[in-house]
């Protein structure tokens, strides 16, 4: 593993990766530490093993959230902000936030999985435990919710 | 106009603290000088037959490397035996090391070690 692959996999994918453990624990940063430092220990091109990082760091979280019911995110009560406050006519970050935590889990790992961290369908279906199809299926089931709570259906 | 809900959605940037990037960095140098090529079998015989009194850990397993490159850093893997203050002392001697002996050291040396003397003289600078 290079030097310049490791920035360029961080560039892309760190603050994704912060975002999907923080569905299970309030330490993401420590989950994503963790998780890359096995990859640089075991060698691994990152960018070849996009999905393995994804379900090391998922991993880690939900073993945390388990070992710990306070570390899980409650919906509403997670201080950190998810998204940072944006401008124009973008959708508002606060309102965005809210309304994700207010869906059901498996929807929205598939929606940041999708959205944030720009995965595929193929690739999302293993980490959500599910078939393909039925990412899919989350995915626009998540994306109406969303749409119907923000009241721009 | 799902397509427009879905961009307006992913144009928001997630926050983070960032991670420790140096200290995955410094794995990754730590990582990258690791041995990745074994030493001829000459030159493994040769230095648990001049220094018995040295474990040489990664010769006995027929794990000392050095690198396929010139231009790359060789990693020797030594470790004093522990269980032989005798040892401990040639070893001192011979390479006139300091007081301060780890039990384990890693040797940076360069590619051209081909002899005995030169594993000696990467000693030698070591401790200098």
């Amino acid at each position: 593993m290079k030097l310049e692959e490791l920035q360029r996999f961080l560039e892309q994918h760190e603050k994704c990766l912060i975002l999907y453990a923080r569905q299970w624990c309030n330490t993401p940063e420590d989950m994503v530490q963790e998780a890359l430092m096995e990859l640089v220990r075991k060698q691994l091109d990152p960018m070849q093993n996009t999905a393995w990082v994804y379900t090391v760091v998922r991993n880690k979280a939900v073993s945390v959230a388990r070992r710990s019911t306070k570390q899980k995110p409650m919906v509403g009560q997670d201080c950190e902000p998810w998204f940072e406050p944006n401008t124009g006519d973008a959708i508002d970050a606060n309102a965005a936030q809210l309304h994700l935590q207010e869906l059901d889990e498996p929807i929205r790992e598939v929606l940041v999985l999708k959205l944030w961290s720009g995965l595929s369908f193929e690739e999302i279906a293993p980490l959500a435990q599910c078939s393909k199809s039925e990412a899919h299926r989350r995915y626009q089931q998540g994306l109406e919710l969303l749409r119907k709570k923000m009241g721009l259906l | 106009m799902n397509n427009d809900f879905e961009n307006k959605l992913s144009a928001l940037t997630p926050t983070s603290k960032s991670i420790n990037r140096d200290a995955l960095f410094f794995e990754l140098g730590k990582q990258q000088k690791k041995p990745n090529r074994q030493v001829s079998a000459f030159l493994a015989g040769a230095i648990a037959a001049s220094f018995p009194w040295l474990l040489l850990t990664q010769v006995q397993s027929q794990k000392i490397e050095t690198s396929p490159s010139p231009s790359e850093p060789t990693v020797v893997l030594l470790e004093p035996a522990k269980s032989e203050p005798y040892s401990l002392l040639e070893y001192r001697k011979v390479f006139e090391a300091t007081n301060d002996l780890p039990s384990l050291r890693y040797v940076e040396a360069s590619a051209e070690i081909e002899t005995l003397g030169d594993l000696q003289k990467e000693f030698s600078l070591y401790h200098q």
